[in-house]
């Protein structure tokens, strides 16, 4: 069988597509009459799929992690606070936040302590806005993430504090039918898990996911994406339109998911350029990728 | 992600763009993180190392001149943290296995026992959990070859620029790699005895 070990290696590269079709062709008839290459065929061909599947989802922290850190080092090399005095200042808001959210545990403490840690969390927020440079700009990023591992594990949590978010939510009438919103509600329930503290002004209430409506929009699902990242992608400004006169150019919707949230961002294509509807904001921006480049950008 | 969208973002990046790097983590961190955990075999010390290995790529992300794909680039950061993580673990780099060299050994897999297919052996051996032990057995650079191979799905010539090897090199090594773990699954377990006595020449290839 030694005539077989030229052939071990072509295996290999079988398995990977490297042979030409030429190549190919001859090894298979060998691995036809070669009982022990067969084997090993499929063997080697077993061994990869079963490497390549059943990968394990990433921590659900590691991209906050990350960017924080690197946040960290950002401002690290251009603040000109002392070290000291910022390190002072975010640790008060760390025990602030930290504080609030052990208040908002209490659940049976009543509803003025939510409340209160509702208020306490955003006053933190806006102390470690104030304190630091422009580049914390980027900060409130953080503090949802440094807000929400803490409460991560208080799943209790969310249905109280969105006790204050869902009372404003009926408010707001849906921008695509103009009708209220109560079509819509039943169906979002899990979007109400989204944390509504601190940064009520970064994430903003919950969205209000569209039901049923206008004629066949594309969708796309971006898994383990927040808002967030999506806004980075799409880079966009807020546009003088309003969303009922948008409406008629709706083309798609894009589904966030992650752990933590659930959005649906409406596109709108009008004279080839891109906007979309911020569910967060209820706002409508124009954004500076075309429709064809943000396709492509999500057929990959 | 294509080459031109990595290009993209890179760009954003290198110009400031700070959370456009978010971008890159999103689109590679289930792999970069699997690479990782099958390096280090454990979550914990695999988050340590993505996240490690991210951060270097950030912090060098003035020297990527985009030669490569960036994602060849990042595994290749993540490969080398792994790799110099076990190495401060105090295992060494080339297990004492002779294997690397070595061209002469032939693969028995005798599947002259009629009461099973090779399919259903192979089945038996291929549980995710012995294919982990096997990759851990394997030396440092196959495993992480194969890895580059079946988790990342890079090509040969992008595991060549990653790794900075020849192109030979690499498909030879990715079989010797896949060589080996194939033999430790044989071992590793119960092989049948029937098969185990009538192979005259004895099943181990290592």
């Amino acid at each position: 069988m030694s005539q077989c070990e030229n052939y071990q290696e072509l295996i290999s590269r079988m398995v990977d597509g490297d042979l030409s079709a030429l190549e190919e062709a001859d090894l298979a008839r060998h691995i036809e009459t070669c009982p022990d290459c067969a084997a090993l065929f499929q063997a080697f061909s077993a061994l990869s799929s079963q490497i390549g599947k059943d990968l394990e989802e990433s921590p659900f922290d590691l991209r906050d992690n990350v960017m924080a850190e690197i946040h960290r080092e950002e401002i690290r090399r251009r603040n000109r606070i002392p070290t000291i005095l910022r390190s002072v200042l975010s640790a008060a808001a760390c025990v602030a936040l930290i504080v609030g959210v052990y208040l908002g545990v209490s659940i049976t403490q009543g509803k003025n302590l939510v409340t209160a840690a509702y208020d306490a969390a955003p006053a933190a927020a806006e102390e470690n806005t104030a304190a630091a440079e422009e580049e914390v700009r980027a900060m409130p990023e953080d503090a949802p993430a440094a807000a929400e591992e803490a409460p991560a594990e208080e799943a209790a949590d969310a249905p109280t504090l969105q006790a204050n978010a869902v009372e404003a939510a009926p408010e707001n009438d849906h921008p695509l039918l103009g009708m209220g919103s109560a079509a819509a509600a039943p169906e979002e329930t899990t979007q109400e898990e989204t944390e509504a503290e601190a940064p009520a002004e970064a994430l903003g209430e919950t969205a209000e996911d569209e039901a049923a409506e206008a004629p066949a929009l594309e969708e796309w699902e971006l898994t383990n994406w927040d808002l967030s990242l999506l806004r980075e992608l799409l880079k966009g400004s807020p546009e003088e339109r309003s969303a009922e006169e948008m409406a008629s150019h709706a083309f798609g919707r894009i589904h966030l998911q992650n752990l933590r949230e659930e959005y649906s961002v409406l596109l709108y294509e009008e004279d080839g350029v891109l906007y979309y509807l911020d569910p967060a904001e209820e706002t409508v921006y124009r954004s500076a990728l075309t429709a064809e480049e943000l396709r492509a950008f999500l057929a990959a | 992600m294509t080459r031109e969208q990595e290009l993209t973002i890179v760009r954003r990046v290198q110009h400031g763009d700070v959370n456009a790097f978010e971008l890159l983590v999103a689109a590679y961190e289930k792999n970069v993180f699997n690479v990782a955990l099958q390096m280090v075999g454990n979550r914990e010390d695999a988050q340590d190392m993505a996240q490690e290995a991210f951060l270097k790529a950030y912090n060098s992300l003035s020297s990527f001149r985009g030669d490569s794909k960036f994602s060849s680039w990042l595994y290749r950061i993540v490969s080398n943290v792994c790799l110099d993580f076990k190495r401060r673990q105090g295992r060494r780099p080339s297990s004492s296995l002779t294997v690397e060299d070595d061209e002469g050994e032939t693969l028995e897999l005798d599947i002259a026992d009629e009461s099973q297919s090779p399919e259903a052996l192979l089945e038996r051996k291929l549980t995710r959990e012995a294919v982990r032990r096997g990759l851990q057995e394997l030396p440092d650079e196959q495993r992480q070859i194969l890895l580059l191979r079946e988790i990342q799905g890079m090509s040969y010539e992008e595991i060549g620029e990653a790794m900075g090897l020849e192109e030979g090199t690499v498909k030879s090594r990715i079989f010797r790699a896949r060589k080996n773990l194939c033999a430790f699954l044989l071992k590793d377990g119960n092989i049948p005895d029937s098969i185990a006595s009538r192979n005259p020449r004895g099943s181990d290839v290592l």
